[in-house]
């Protein structure tokens, strides 16, 4: 299980296409892999649990990743939030 | 002939026949309660179902943004996916299984605190209804609109994209966000879109002959001969005029003699903020928090302080001005309970008047939340809104103080200014400038004009009046504006005459530092900016200007200026 803390620099947060972004990357692995605002978890792979999460700009979120490929998914995934999604809205 | 006023979206012009277009929302149709004895039926036509509505998007995809296809394409399987499992487990028809669905998300995304969150609820309505209607084989209307302008209440995601397959040319609707996917495919497919709240679709025929100008946010229904002929004009060489002044966007912009002036941008809520972050604007000249305190009870600390952050973080090192709330007056808010019905609610309370007279319900609060959010982002300055007498000034000052040593926060680098729209301040700026407190004055020129015209520009028996243009309106600000520039008071316009290109010259003349204009508007007037020569302007035009007698005859001369100079006129003026 491996567990990360991300503060969100995208303009738009995980709103829409960031949020694809984010669960079309997620559901290419086999680990459960959750993220959580606040105290709410919902399912990285569920495109409108994640949207109703209403992460936005400067939020911080917590990703819980427990599987096989947890490491692949956990640098993977932090790649995205923090350098790519950010160059892209720009 | 009717000119609507509203939010530009997508900016060009259309000039067109419009079509009435009113949608009737499949999700009504559903009935309560509807259950199937064969549930693996059910789930079987619901994938049907599905990858036709998939087909159908994806048969949209080569005229626009394919990544917003790809999204709405992701949360149709997994509304879908959802529904199955409701199907399975309680042999509900799709159709209701689906609404089900919807409702839940739409309930969760509708209170969600941010705007942007809640724009998401259109989308997930949008393909709820797109599924609904493939189940049940029913096509829109938006088929036949085409090649024209479509003037609705609302639309959704999935009928504009379809309408944009069948060639639209323009959107027009009464309701929708700046930030909606409707909002950012029109941009993109360079669709240009009004939004006017104050649209009322039975006061239209049809079919009306209809101008869309969505630089400037104007839509004219049956429109005259000079504003036809005005807008044919610049439709003409619209595309390549655009383009050309796009450039300027992102650049400083100096007057051809060297003179270097500072272009912001107005903004009315976040989201503005957010886009306007990505179009050149150098910062916020006023960041109107009004939409706050529009709710049913005053926002507490923390919201303010959190929407304060996020600006201030959209605009890191920029400089980001929050006006301290102008609500009361003709904007009465219905929870302050001891409001009194005021016959006069333009020189009523309201402004800084309303802030110290409830400073402990709404200034106060508003000043700490400002102050928390300032010890973290030092970009950020205070407006004060409305003020008529130095002593509001005084005591305003003297909470800040009172409030900053209460929380720690070193204020003594904090920038405070005042708006001029009263025309007693105009005429004090000089025993402002004395406390030394006041750093920058923002000439709010709507209600200045107002003020000294003496008119309603919203009541249309005297609207023809409002002029902000006009020589007694320009003898005030030269005579105000010379003072505060002369005793250190950075000089900034944030009214709509900063967004009017003929008035920019003079505001310079008159030693304006600093112009806040509409998002849609930074490109235009740095553009027209960078064609002036501030010094040949202020000898040689501006003396004649101030000797006009009205408005139009200060527009004439101006015009002629920008003629010699080559400056393209875009905007209203």
């Amino acid at each position: 299980m491996k567990t990360s803390t991300v503060r969100l620099f995208n303009r738009s947060g995980l709103h829409a296409r960031p949020a694809a972004r984010f669960v079309q990357t997620a559901s290419m692995f086999r680990s459960r892999i959750e993220v959580c605002k606040s105290d709410r978890c919902v399912s990285a792979k569920n495109i409108l649990q994640v949207l109703t999460l209403g992460v936005d700009f400067g939020d911080v979120i917590l990703l819980k990743i427990d599987g096989e490929d947890e490491e692949l998914a956990h640098d993977t995934l932090l790649n995205l939030l923090t350098k790519i999604l950010p160059e892209e809205d720009k | 002939m009717k000119i609507y006023r509203g939010i530009p979206v997508s900016p060009g012009i259309v000039i067109s026949r419009g079509m009435k277009y009113r949608r009737l929302s499949v999700l009504e149709l559903v009935k309560d309660e509807c259950t199937v004895s064969d549930p693996d039926i059910e789930v079987f036509n619901l994938n049907k179902a599905l990858e036709k509505a998939i087909q159908k998007l994806n048969s949209t995809k080569f005229y626009t943004q394919k990544d917003i296809v790809d999204v709405l394409e992701l949360m149709l399987r997994s509304i879908v996916d959802e529904a199955i499992n409701l199907i399975k487990e309680y042999n509900l028809c799709a159709s209701l299984a689906i609404k089900e669905i919807y409702e839940k998300y739409s309930m969760s995304l509708r209170n969600s605190t941010s705007q942007l969150f809640a724009l998401r609820e259109e989308d997930i309505r949008a393909i709820s209804e797109l599924l609904i209607e493939t189940l049940i084989s029913r096509e829109t209307e938006i088929a036949q609109y085409v090649n024209r302008v479509i003037i609705c209440d609302e639309i959704s995601i999935t009928e504009f994209l379809e309408s944009i397959k069948q060639g639209v040319k323009g959107l027009v609707t009464k309701k929708g966000g700046i930030n909606s996917h409707v909002a950012i495919v029109a941009r993109s497919s360079n669709i240009p879109y009004v939004i006017v709240p104050a649209l009322n679709l039975d006061d239209l025929s049809q079919n009306p002959y209809i101008v869309i100008d969505g630089l400037n946010g104007l839509v004219i229904i049956d429109p005259g001969d000079d504003d036809l002929k005005r807008y044919i004009d610049i439709a003409e060489n619209y595309q390549k005029t655009i383009s050309e002044i796009s450039i300027y966007a992102r650049e400083r912009a100096l007057t051809t003699d060297g003179y270097l002036v500072e272009v912001l941008c107005n903004v009315g809520d976040l989201e503005e903020a957010r886009i306007a972050s990505t179009t050149g604007c150098e910062g916020i000249g006023l960041f109107r928090v009004e939409f706050l305190y529009m709710q049913h009870e005053l926002p507490s600390v923390n919201k303010l302080h959190e929407s304060f952050s996020k600006v201030a973080e959209f605009f890191s090192n920029k400089p980001v001005v929050i006006r301290a709330p102008d609500i009361g007056g003709d904007k009465p808010i219905p929870y302050l309970a001891s409001q009194v019905r005021e016959d006069n609610p333009f020189m009523g309370l309201r402004g800084v008047r309303l802030l110290l007279e409830y400073r402990n319900e709404v200034f106060k609060p508003f000043i700490k939340a400002f102050l928390s959010a300032y010890r973290k982002h030092s970009n950020l300055q205070l407006l004060l809104p409305m003020v008529s007498r130095v002593s509001e000034i005084d005591e305003s000052i003297e909470l800040i103080h009172e409030l900053g040593r209460e929380l720690s926060v070193d204020v003594s680098n904090l920038r405070i200014g005042i708006m001029v729209e009263v025309p007693s301040i105009a005429l004090l700026v000089d025993k402002v400038s004395e406390s030394g407190n006041v750093k920058f004055v923002s000439f709010g020129t709507n209600d200045l004009t107002q003020y000294i015209l003496a008119v309603d520009r919203a009541n249309p028996r005297v609207s023809y009046i409002y002029d902000d243009l006009d020589t007694s309106v320009l003898r005030i600000l030269k005579t105000s504006m010379e003072t505060a520039s002369r005793l250190g008071l950075k000089v900034e316009v944030c009214g709509e005459l900063a967004s009017n290109q003929l008035a920019v010259p003079i505001l310079l003349s008159f030693n304006t530092s600093a112009l806040s204009v509409n998002r849609t508007m930074i490109g235009v007037i740095k553009y027209t900016i960078s064609r002036i020569h501030l010094e040949e302007f202020k000898n040689n035009i501006l003396p004649s200007i101030l000797s006009t007698r009205n408005g139009s005859e200060v527009r004439e001369l101006v015009k002629s200026y920008m003629l010699s100079k080559d400056i393209k006129l875009l905007s209203s003026y």
